[in-house]
């Protein structure tokens, strides 16, 4: 023993000294290259330098107009001029998001139908952190904030994200990016509200080392909001949080170390508040090699606590690696592969009406995937991917993609895309039973919801077609055609011949529809954008299928279409008037009638170092977005104000 | 794999703990010596691609030799030239190491950086990365009194208030130049750079 034990550590001595000597000989070749390569490069003519061939490792995302997806880009600046009040209010920038305000504190959000607050075909991350939860495969848009004014962008994908993102990405991904440290030097606050809701905001920017840092704090709180016949709906809330961020580069390398922390009360009708907190910690490196390639490492832990009365009371951790690698093989192909791993501790202490079981799990997740870019003509590039992810209730499930897109010149792009995509199944699919202590006869619990032991993926499999182009610099739009066939989508059937009702895989729909945008300069101080969505989702029910579910099920809270439309007008150097005129068409399943809605935003910028805004919200009349009558939440007309005072 | 580190735990725990700690050292050693190989490798083959910021550099460099500012702009005819880099670390470190002993028109060559328009002090090129073009509405306005010649690196191409943007095209650095925005801000752009830019943007009467 003693002897291999010793062998084996001579031998990793030896592999050290070996590859530390490798190292040094390789630094010093490249330093000795390096010294010569300078020194070529400025003797060569302007021609020359113009006829070298480069490889590019610019940390600038690569451009929209390139990706074949049906994506749309939330810039900062764009989240400035609408004025938005909150992250899901900023999501209504996006023609190919659906976003309907809830109650005071719940969105139901999401792309390309099956909308509701337990919406779970949407992935959503912050920084590249999942914020979606486990135990629903939905997002808590009551516990996600950011500060607005460190927004770089918002990346929303409308449709299968699958091969790159994984489970979840069913019907969109929505990537939502803070601003490098560097970027948000110096100080600023921000206060804003309406009669109905608070924001308070303070953040400090500053360099250490060879690096920057930003330090934040925020408060938000929202009023209930009023029901159609009058009554609070009891959803108000406060929360409060903080957090940083710190960023390093060195050369092309970065390095990024952030996290955040947050504690907030919501109210609940007829209970107690809903406490929630929770805080994380995420480190992401990116090492860029001269070859061209890129190394990307990200790694989290997340902590989430939500203690709601008369349901549960939640405690998750989450650990959470991934590693990217991004090669060019040759001159035509640019390959994508990574694996990640995700940790997950689940405790919760059920209450009376029902409960998650068992009530304490572990659970991981593991996953794989590889793209391949190829260049198969001049401006033809195919892509083909999967990933495979195993998941703790379904094993392995595969999400393969394949796209192709062809540049007849550098200002239009066709694109297809076919796509596999998964919906691993959550807690609430197959933990859920209610009520907690059901009766038992015969030794059989007569529970009325029995879990869902036989649940099993939801599967999408997804074809798009889509033209982006730019006729003329002042103008670009980008049309999408969508066509998904969607299986084992759940129902809520009868547990025969046991008792009560189990959670099964007994319903399929076809979805059709397009999405359309487009922006226009018209002046040098005018824009308008314009955005619509067109989609038609006919669910049906497999044969011996009841689907008791009713609202929380299947497709009952989607539109038709819905458009938008937006002017950026500037009327001089330091005053910008910004509107937003959308239409919702009507939602049949909740007997929801149709709206417009009107924001106007005045932006005047009182100094270099102060920006005071007024919006005027819902200015053609109260509405309705969610839900049946009378118990839904109206929006009425109000006036927000923002100040911003930046150092 | 939480769970496999575990079982292994236990089963060897009764061997002797020190041979827990050597084996999983072993692994360690073992992978970043493999990773100190791989990335040391591509370090090396490294050197004989060229990156695009390297070719931007450079260009910064030539653009030099091919401008010439009003005169009011150097205090003597041996004050050094002054290239500002707004938002990209790996040009201006790139720009440091290439100009240190160079000498152009008989003027050293200086390189700052800046994190916003008040850093930018005396510069004659101003170099304007992507991240960093919210700046140019307030930049050019500044460049129209201090003759700076802006140049950016928008995919695609010359944005309001730049006079040179780099532009990939097929693989190569390019760009295009705007003579409207050069008179503007009172710079002279040589026959000679022209003649290699992708496209001209000229005033037209």
């Amino acid at each position: 023993m003693k002897t291999s034990s010793n062998h084996s550590v001579y031998s990793s001595a030896g592999r050290i000294f070996l590859s530390t000597t490798t190292w040094a000989i390789a630094l010093f070749v490249a330093c000795a290259n390096a010294e010569s390569r300078q020194h070529s490069l400025l003797d060569l003519s302007l021609e020359e330098l113009a006829s070298l061939p480069v490889i590019s490792v610019s940390k600038s995302a690569k451009p929209v107009s390139d990706s074949s997806a049906s994506i749309f880009l939330i810039t900062g600046n764009d989240i400035r001029k609408a004025g938005a009040a909150s992250l899901p209010e900023a999501l209504r920038l996006a023609p190919n998001l659906q976003v309907a305000q809830v109650d005071a504190r719940n969105y139901a959000i999401t792309a390309r139908g099956f909308n509701n607050p337990f919406e779970n075909k949407l992935l959503v991350m912050i920084d590249g952190r999942t914020v979606y939860s486990p135990l629903f495969s939905g997002v808590y848009w009551d516990a996600q904030d950011v500060v607005l004014e460190d927004l770089e962008r918002i990346e929303v994908v409308s449709g299968s994200g699958g091969t790159l993102w994984g489970a979840n990405a069913v019907n969109g991904v929505v990537n939502i990016v803070t601003r490098s440290a560097e970027d948000t030097q110096g100080t600023l606050v921000s206060v804003s509200g309406s009669d109905h809701e608070r924001y308070a905001s303070t953040r400090y920017g500053g360099s250490l080392g060879n690096g920057y840092y930003r330090v934040y704090v925020k408060h938000a709180q929202h009023e209930d909001t009023q029901t159609e016949n009058g009554f609070s709906t009891d959803t108000g809330f406060k929360r409060d949080q903080a957090g940083f961020r710190m960023d390093w580069s060195r050369g092309i390398d970065t390095f990024t170390l952030q996290g955040d922390a947050y504690s907030g009360r919501l109210q609940q009708r007829g209970t107690n508040d809903i406490e929630i907190s929770g805080a994380n910690i995420l480190t992401r490196g990116s090492l860029q090699f001269s070859s061209g390639s890129t190394l990307s490492l990200q790694a989290y832990i997340d902590h989430t606590q939500r203690d709601q009365p008369n349901a549960f009371a939640q405690n998750m951790n989450t650990l959470d690696i991934e590693i990217q690698h991004q090669l060019a093989m040759g001159n035509r192909q640019s390959i994508v592969w990574g694996a990640g791993y995700r940790y997950i501790t689940d405790r919760i202490d059920n209450e009376q009406n029902f409960a998650f079981l068992p009530d304490d799990v572990n659970m991981s997740w593991k996953n794989i995937f590889v793209q391949d870019e190829i260049s198969v003509a001049e401006n033809i590039k195919l892509t083909l991917g999967s990933k495979w992810e195993n998941n703790p209730y379904t094993g392995l499930e595969a999400m393969p993609g394949m796209k192709l897109g062809w540049k007849p010149d550098p200002t239009k792009l066709v694109w297809a895309n076919l796509s596999r995509a998964v919906r691993s199944p959550s807690r609430i699919d197959r933990d859920l039973y209610a009520p907690t202590n059901p009766p038992v006869v015969n030794d059989i619990p007569q529970y009325s919801i029995a879990g869902g032991p036989n649940f099993v993926s939801e599967i999408a499999n997804v074809f798009e077609l889509g033209y982006r182009s730019q006729p003329v610099a002042r103008v670009s739009w980008s049309i999408t055609a969508f066509y998904s066939e969607y299986d084992k989508l759940r129902t809520l059937e009868l547990n025969t011949p046991a008792p009560g009702l189990v959670f099964k895989n007994m319903a399929e729909a076809d979805t059709y529809g397009m999405e359309v945008w487009g922006s226009w300069q018209i002046f040098s101080d005018w824009r308008l954008h314009g955005g619509l969505a067109v989609q038609k989702i006919d669910v049906t029910l497999k044969p011996g299928s009841m689907d008791l579910s009713n609202t929380t099920g299947l497709a009952n809270g989607d539109p038709d279409y819905s458009w938008m439309l937006r002017s950026e007008y500037n009327v001089s150097d330091r005053i910008e008037i910004n509107s937003m005129l959308r239409y919702v068409d009507k939602v049949d399943g909740f007997n929801l009638p149709a709206y417009t809605a009107l924001d106007i935003h005045l932006s005047w910028e009182v100094t270099s170092s102060l920006q005071l805004s007024l919006v005027g919200q819902n200015l053609l009349g109260e509405h309705t977005e969610f839900g049946t009558a009378p118990g839904r939440s109206e929006f009425e007309p109000g006036v927000f104000a923002k100040l911003v005072w930046s150092l | 794999m939480l769970v496999l580190g575990i079982h292994r735990q236990t089963a060897t725990v009764k061997i002797s703990r020190s041979r827990i700690v050597t084996s999983h050292s072993k692994v360690w050693l073992f992978l970043f010596a493999s990773i100190f190989l791989i990335f040391g490798f591509s370090k090396t083959y490294a050197q004989q691609t060229l990156l695009d910021y390297q070719v931007k550099a450079a260009m910064l460099y030539k653009f030099l030799g091919y401008s010439s500012w009003p005169d009011n702009r150097f205090s003597d005819s041996h004050s050094p030239y002054r290239i500002c880099v707004l938002g990209a670390d790996d040009i201006r470190n790139e720009l440091q190491d290439i100009v240190a002993d160079r000498v152009i028109n008989n003027r050293s060559i200086e390189i700052h950086s800046a994190a916003s328009i008040d850093q930018i002090v005396d510069a004659h090129i101003v170099f304007v990365s992507s991240r960093m073009e919210k700046l140019l509405p307030k930049l050019s306005a500044l460049a129209e009194k201090n003759s700076f010649l802006i140049v950016t690196e928008n995919t695609h191409g010359l944005v309001p208030g730049s006079i040179i943007n780099f532009r990939m095209v097929d693989k190569r650095i390019g760009f295009d130049i705007s003579l409207v925005t050069a008179q503007d801000y009172g710079i002279s752009l040589s026959s000679r750079l022209l003649s290699v830019a992708i496209s001209i943007k000229e005033r037209r009467y």
